[in-house]
């Protein structure tokens, strides 16, 4: 992968499997999140291939990303600041009424909008948002408006979740719920998340398997607490150790 | 006293979120402000900035009064402010917003040189991009750009979002490094917002804790104790209600 004149990546491979959360940590710069923007399609790789349940993903464009059971979600902030926190939700969930012909006059759609928005509700009330839900998402502290775009992302349905970097600018007493959220409504499902963090601690209470980037290769992986305490893994990313 | 705020209320159209609230930031002083989410810590930063328009009450910097002065006044007088977000020009080359903050900079070459030079010295990542466009940074690249950005000018008060989100463990020491670090050497003010909050007491001289847009703590940093009870409460409060 080229990017801007500057190499990014060399032979680098990763498996996201379902039920699991898959974390991939390393130095800024490193190409964390470059690997979600290629599986999006946002650019295309050099070389090598992406599989989704072994089906080779060829083609595939950004905004097509969700109908093939893929979705991300970005380090920073994009909701729609205008809507309400609970409409940002409505708009990121499947069967809209507006998205069939039939949808606009049958009264089986009707009930399905209700449905979406009860579900939307109860999305919200797992991250204790409620209070939040008819304010316009743009006055919401940031802390919020990033846990609404994380809730955007699960509220999509999508089977493969893509985050890039959750917790960042998050306050510490919105980590639980973050953490709660991939647990019940990601993990307990067995869908796929693949998790670009700097929070260990976060990455600590969820990740199954992490993956340490650095200068566009793998330089080590495994489970975190191996990871955590290797060698080159403290020399040049956590700078300390991280004791279990 | 560098910054005095007296009593300053702000608010999102009904939606008030400071009420009466009551900060100072001495000189040479690094001040930390803390509290769970909601709590209103970005929007004194806005308020004090002129970014949000505050309803009640006076903002004083550097002995002249400033309250709702545009943010580009405050910045003329030596206010800077780093937001979270939207905290560099995207399409601009590294050099280029580096060149944008130091605008208004006087002197000769050899000035605008020699700011260039520290700040590539205390990020050398920096110098190493510094012909890449800001959009093609990693988010923790864009961190230390935002940062330099506002100390091209060497001003004297810093108002900090957030520094650390998105910063690798081992860059996030060296930031706050670098904040003590320029302080010690320019002798500018510091007041901070960051969760961090262990890492961020290493260098803070000064704690303001705030709850629902009200001041509920302040003190010295080295009543660490009282400082995190205060936080461990106020996140346990929040989980009760979650």
């Amino acid at each position: 992968m080229n990017f801007g004149g500057v190499f990014v990546f060399e032979d680098v491979s990763i498996a996201i499997p379902l039920g699991k959360v898959t974390a991939c940590i390393g130095p800024n710069g490193a190409g964390k999140t470059t690997i979600i923007n290629i599986v999006c399609g946002a650019f295309p790789p050099k070389a090598g291939e992406i599989f989704l349940d072994g089906v080779r993903l060829k083609g595939i464009r950004p905004f097509d990303t969700v109908r093939h059971g893929l979705c991300r979600s970005f380090q920073d902030v994009r909701i729609f600041p205008s809507l309400t926190a609970l409409e940002n939700v409505l708009v990121a969930m499947p069967e809209q009424r507006g998205e069939r012909i039939g949808g606009l006059f049958f009264r089986g759609a009707r009930v399905q909008e209700r449905a979406n928005r009860d579900k939307a509700r109860r999305l919200l009330q797992a991250v204790a948002l409620e209070s939040a839900a008819e304010r316009p998402a743009g006055e919401l502290p940031f802390g919020q408006q990033k846990l609404l775009s994380l809730l955007r992302a699960v509220a999509t349905g999508a089977r493969v979740l893509l985050l890039d970097e959750p917790a960042a600018g998050a306050e510490a007493d919105l980590i639980p719920r973050v953490v709660d959220l991939i647990r019940s409504l990601v993990k307990a499902e067995g869908r796929a998340t693949f998790l670009v963090e700097h929070n260990i601690d976060l990455v600590r209470q969820i990740a199954d398997r992490v993956y340490v980037l650095q200068g566009g290769r793998i330089i080590a992986a495994g489970d975190v607490q191996r990871v955590l305490d290797d060698e080159t893994v403290i020399r040049e990313y956590l700078g300390r150790v991280y004791d279990a | 006293m560098m910054l005095e705020v007296r009593g300053i209320s702000v608010a999102y159209g009904a939606f008030e979120v400071l009420h009466r609230v009551n900060i100072v930031v001495g000189e040479r002083h690094i001040v930390g402000l803390f509290g769970h989410n909601g709590a209103g810590k970005s929007s004194l930063l806005k308020g004090i900035y002129g970014v949000l328009q505050v309803r009640s009450g006076s903002v004083t910097f550097a002995g002249e009064e400033t309250t709702n002065d545009r943010p580009f006044r405050q910045a003329m007088r030596g206010m800077r402010f780093v937001p979270q977000e939207g905290n560099v020009f995207p399409n601009l080359t590294v050099e280029d917003n580096l060149r944008m903050g130091a605008l208004r900079l006087a002197g000769d070459d050899s000035v605008h040189a020699a700011r260039f030079e520290d700040v590539y010295e205390t990020f050398p990542i920096l110098r190493e991009r510094r012909r890449a466009r800001a959009q093609v940074l990693s988010g923790g690249e864009r961190q230390m750009l935002a940062l330099s950005i506002a100390l091209m000018t060497r001003p004297k008060l810093l108002l900090l979002d957030e520094p650390s989100a998105g910063l690798a463990p081992i860059l996030v020491e060296r930031i706050f490094e670098t904040i003590r670090v320029i302080r010690d050497r320019f002798g500018m003010s510091v007041l901070l917002v960051e969760q961090n909050v262990n890492e961020a007491l290493r260098i803070i001289d000064e704690v303001c804790v705030l709850e629902e847009g009200r001041v509920v703590f302040t003190g010295a940093a080295s009543e660490k104790d009282l400082i995190v009870r205060h936080l461990w409460r106020l996140s346990n409060m929040s989980h009760r209600s979650s």
